[in-house]
């Protein structure tokens, strides 16, 4: 048996989650998580040009620098990456291209064996210089 | 003393004693939580790394009871950890399907940071399950792959399934898949369609940040946090349940960032333009149509999913173009599916047997159609390497060069190998022996050291 807390607890949060899940659910939340984001987005963004300016002013780095750098790098790391799969896709195509050529070229030589089987030709390693 | 007598007085102190004992051990227990000590290990399957791609990394489940093939590739969602496949020992979807004799591969995408910010839909589709794909091909001579989507991740080897028809894939499962957005629930829905703007989720590193995507699963079920907070005081005595608490909520709450340039493509694709549904998908420019997806097709529902409901994944059988397609709906949310005794002893098995009837044993054919095709697209010299070498031999060193380089040269490609052959059979006075083996480049050699034997000398 639940200890009496927890059954207090339960006989409210299942009235409460229902509620709470259409309120989440419905357009006004929306409206305001859009808002919300805006606002929020406009004061980091204010914040940061403000302390920014601060920290310039003693020749100090604001986190807008290490942000800005550390885009660069990520952005550079990224192009490194594609390159490397651009050599790795090149070097695969080559080989599965060698691999098909080289089916092709034993092909051909097990079509002259057939031709050279039904003429009964002698085996002959000998390869004329 | 009657016995009675003797219950009536010692009962309370026994309910006393076992609930001092219960509370000791339940402070105790919190006490260790919250210092970390003896935190619950996740993702203890023996594994080996078969490579990584910037944050990602192909993990390969070690086994010695390999009996199925083709292997399985795992692909877990991008915003979530990927240990939830691997959770604990008894509670693993990996630990479940190596148990059944498969070969099982995962793919962790990682946590990415700035460097990941510009990743699109295609890095994952076009470059990173490829090269997973055909590695793991590779390493199986050719066995193809049994590919299995695990939510988001079901929605990437969709994608990757129906834009390359062509790569070695087997077998296609779909566990929880989110295919027709207008059905997911609307506290999902936020960024986008005249809701949030996308570039406000996005932070300073370009990704939207793991706590948005924690924030954006929370709204589902908003009294969820507090309910587990309250199972946690209630239960704290119990061990085993310490131990699954942890494990759960370390993943629960232990989301990783959404790359950016995926989100945006994902809002505006997937949801504002329902584009799987519709059919309007387009990846690298090109369109992409599900109906190309002609492999042995299996599509996991969970009835009781909040976060994918049935609705959502529902259309996907009918869009696929498969002969031998199934849908199996689990009475089971989004986690239980693989998580918890129910799935241990029902969901789990059922999945595992769909795949065990789609592969082949070791030392047998491949079971299915699909299967059989990739093993034969794969091997396609079978039938002429039991050949007798000593005639391919023989009459390789008979039919002359010029054939061959005629050949090479029509394909294009293999100038190299020809060349080193022309060159050495042209060779006054030499002999040369022409093998099967002479087709793989590395191998391809021309002998020159004396007479070779007429039985064929080439290994």
């Amino acid at each position: 048996m639940k200890p009496l807390w927890r059954q207090l607890f339960d006989s409210v949060e299942q009235n409460a989650a229902p509620l709470m899940q259409d309120a989440t659910a419905s357009p006004a939340f929306a409206d305001f998580m859009k808002v919300a984001a805006k606002i929020t987005n406009d004061v980091n963004r204010q914040g940061e040009a403000m302390t920014r300016q601060w920290l310039h002013m003693w020749n100090l780095p604001a986190a807008g620098d290490v942000s800005s750098l550390k885009k660069k790098i990520g952005s550079l790391e990224n192009e490194v990456r594609s390159l490397q799969r651009m050599v790795e896709e090149n070097q695969r195509l080559q080989r599965e291209t060698l691999e098909v050529a080289q089916a092709a070229f034993v092909d051909e030589i097990d079509l002259e064996i057939d031709d050279n089987d039904a003429d009964e030709a002698p085996v002959d390693l000998q390869v004329a210089s | 003393m009657s016995e009675t007598q003797t219950k009536a007085i010692t009962s309370p102190l026994t309910f006393l004693v076992e609930q001092s004992t219960k509370n000791m051990q339940a402070g105790w227990n919190i006490t260790k939580h919250m210092l970390g000590i003896d935190w619950a290990k996740t993702s203890q399957s023996p594994r080996d790394e078969v490579y990584s791609d910037g944050k990602a990394t192909l993990w390969h489940y070690r086994s010695n009871q390999v009996r199925f093939g083709p292997p399985v590739l795992l692909i877990p969602s991008l915003v979530s950890r990927a240990f939830i496949l691997d959770l604990q020992p008894g509670n693993s979807l990996v630990e479940h399907l190596v148990g059944q004799g498969l070969d099982v591969y995962m793919m962790d995408w990682g946590e990415p940071d700035e460097a990941d910010a510009a990743n699109t839909l295609e890095t994952y589709t076009h470059h990173m399950l490829p090269r997973a794909v055909r590695e793991i091909d590779r390493r199986h001579q050719g066995s193809g792959v049994t590919l299995f989507g695990y939510c988001f991740g079901g929605v990437l080897t969709l994608l990757y399934a129906a834009s390359h028809p062509e790569d070695p894939v087997a077998n296609l499962v779909q566990l929880a898949t989110p295919v027709d957005f207008e059905q997911m629930p609307k506290s999902m829905r936020i960024a986008g369609s005249g809701g949030v703007d996308p570039d406000h989720v996005v932070d300073e590193t370009g990704n939207v940040p793991a706590a948005a995507v924690r924030r954006s699963f929370s709204f589902l079920t908003p009294t969820a946090d507090i309910s587990t907070i309250a199972d946690f005081f209630e239960k704290a005595h119990d061990d085993k349940f310490l131990n699954n608490y942890q494990a759960m909520t370390s993943w629960t709450r232990n989301h990783v960032p959404f790359p950016g340039a995926a989100f945006r493509q994902t809002v505006t694709m997937l949801q504002e333009n329902n584009a799987i549904v519709n059919n309007t998908l387009v990846l690298n420019g090109t369109p992409v149509d599900l109906a190309d997806i002609t492999v042995p097709f299996l599509n996991i529902l969970g009835e009781k999913d909040h976060i994918v409901p049935p609705e959502g994944s529902e259309p996907l059988a009918a869009m696929i173009g498969s002969d031998d397609k199934t849908d199996l709906r689990l009475n089971a949310g989004h986690v239980g599916m693989i998580i918890g005794s129910s799935s241990r002893k029902r969901h789990m098995p059922a999945i595992s047997e769909w795949i065990v009837e789609r592969s082949y044993g070791s030392g047998e054919g491949p079971k299915s159609a699909a299967a059989a095709k990739v093993a034969a697209k794969r091997k396609p010299r079978a039938k002429k390497a039991t050949r007798p070498r000593a005639t391919k031999t023989a009459a390789a060193a008979k039919t002359g060069v010029a054939a061959k380089t005629g050949v090479a040269a029509k394909n294009g490609v293999a100038k190299k190998a020809t060349e080193k052959a022309v060159a050495k059979k042209a060779a006054p006075g030499k002999k040369a022996v022409a093998s099967k083996k002479a087709a793989s480049a590395k191998k391809a050699t021309a002998s020159t050291n004396g007479t070779a034997p007429a039985n064929g000398a080439a290994s």
